[in-house]
């Protein structure tokens, strides 16, 4: 099963994948989405895809020379969509506690 | 023009590695290829690039090479067995490999098991060697002309034990270092190379010497056909270098065809070792006598040999003939070892006439 929580890469990864791709265009796809904050490191990147690939989140959809293309699975979209849901209970939790401008309090 | 370099047990400590790379880059040395042990730089201008350690289980695979090399990154070579560089410029924003500390972890493993495996084999080499020593003993110290080849020996064991255990702390301090995100204290790499020279030059001279010595032990072997020496060959000899013995004529085997088995006279440092044993047999019985005459010339190594000849059935007996005799007797077989000044003996007799081999050993040998 799919680790939970999901590691901030896991998760930009996955968002990325939502448009399939090559490894190397997923490393800009995911710079873009996080508006320059997450860059992936190769290395890392080929990790996560082998394990997600593991874990039934993604596939490959097509090889292009020696270029894999790989997309997001429905088990792949379920996850990400749990763990947005997580995320978004944890923003929701801390609101007690914000006074204005969302600073704590 | 190419350049070659011993690759050192750095290779285990990626960004010792890594530097080191870096470094040759500056100097024009530009790495070509790499084998299991050496390093091939091409000559070039100096300049900066970003060398990468990979360790990956097997053939890396297509992708994942396409992959870095879509990122800038350029395959250079696989380095012994299972570690792979990648290197790019280094004024280029060509992204790190590794951004994800979890990832990292694969690292950790690799690391760990290498450690985990040079403990272990710290740990069996220790034992074996203690093991061998035990064995051995003072025996091996004693073989005639092979006493420094076997301390040498030993000692080369010891420190190979003792290296071992290094490397095996070093591992573990470094797969440490990883665990905890410590940056990692470079050692001198000059340091490491010359050592790694020494401990080549080291191996080459270890090579040599066992091979001298297992050659030695085949061809000193006594029962080597080089070496069979007719006994009255042995009898002149012994004669010239005026050396006590009796034979089975002075028992008194009567009507019988005596043979000698093996016999032999091996002057070596630190001790002239003379061996021989007659075998006869007439139509009810057989008679045997074995002999072994030890002339030393270092002190106490005498007293040692008498030591490690003495039985656990022998008896000590006191007598103004030997500094030192032990005996032990049953049936028609005795067994003699007995040490005077720094000369030891020994006999074996199996025959109808045991009483008279005991005289004749204290007359041929004692005071």
């Amino acid at each position: 099963m799919a680790q939970m929580p999901m590691t901030e890469s896991m998760y930009y990864l996955l968002l990325a994948l939502l448009h399939p791709g090559h490894g190397y265009r997923l490393m800009q796809e995911i710079r873009e989405v996080s508006d320059g904050r997450v860059q992936m490191g190769p290395g890392t990147l080929y990790g996560l895809l082998g394990r997600m690939l593991e874990d039934g989140l993604i596939e490959v959809k097509e090889q292009v020379g020696t270029r894999k293309v790989y997309a997001i699975t429905d088990r792949g979209k379920q996850a990400l969509q749990e763990e947005y849901e997580r995320l978004c209970r944890m923003t929701q939790d801390i609101q007690p506690f914000l006074g204005e401008g969302g600073r704590l309090l | 023009m190419r350049a070659i370099r011993i690759i050192s047990t750095e290779i285990y400590e990626p960004r010792g590695t890594e530097a080191y790379l870096e470094e040759m880059d500056r100097r024009g040395y530009h790495l070509d290829a790499a084998g299991k042990f050496l390093f091939y730089f091409d000559r070039t201008e100096p300049q900066d690039m970003r060398y990468r350690v990979e360790y990956w289980k097997g053939e890396l695979p297509d992708d994942l090479v396409t992959l870095y090399q879509d990122c800038g990154w350029e395959y250079v070579a696989e380095v012994q067995r299972n570690i792979h560089i990648f290197r790019a410029p280094a004024d280029t924003d060509v992204p790190e490999l590794h951004t994800d500390h979890e990832i990292e972890a694969q690292r950790y493993q690799f690391e760990k098991r290498r450690m985990v495996g040079l403990g272990i084999w710290a740990v069996l080499y220790s034992l074996l060697v203690c093991l061998y020593l035990w064995l051995a003993g003072i025996y091996t110290l004693f073989t005639p002309g092979y006493a420094w080849i076997q301390c040498f020996f030993i000692t080369m064991l010891i420190l190979l034990a003792v290296y071992l255990v290094f490397e095996a702390v070093r591992a573990w301090k470094h797969w440490k270092n990883l665990r905890t995100g410590t940056p990692e204290a470079r050692g001198d790499s000059r340091l490491y190379r010359w050592g790694m020279g020494l401990s080549c030059v080291c191996t080459v001279l270890f090579v040599i010497v066992v091979g001298t010595w297992i050659r030695g032990i085949v061809w000193t072997t006594m029962d080597h056909t080089a070496n069979f020496v007719p006994f009255t060959q042995v009898s002149e000899q012994m004669d010239a270098q005026n050396l006590p013995y009796f034979t089975l004529d002075d028992l008194g085997v009567p009507g019988s065809q005596a043979w000698e088995q093996r016999s032999g006279v091996y002057p070596h440092e630190p001790l002239t070792r003379t061996q021989y044993s007659w075998w006869a047999e007439s139509a009810d019985r057989e008679t045997r006598l074995s002999m072994e005459y030890y002339d030393i010339r270092v002190p106490l190594v005498g007293s040692a040999l008498l030591r490690y000849f003495r039985q656990d059935n022998m008896q000590p007996v006191e007598t103004a003939a030997f500094d030192t005799l032990y005996r032990y007797s049953e049936g028609n077989y005795v067994h003699m070892t007995a040490r005077l000044g720094r000369t030891v003996v020994r006999m074996g007799y199996t025959g109808n006439n045991p009483d008279k081999a005991e005289s004749l050993f204290y007359d041929t040998f004692g005071r």
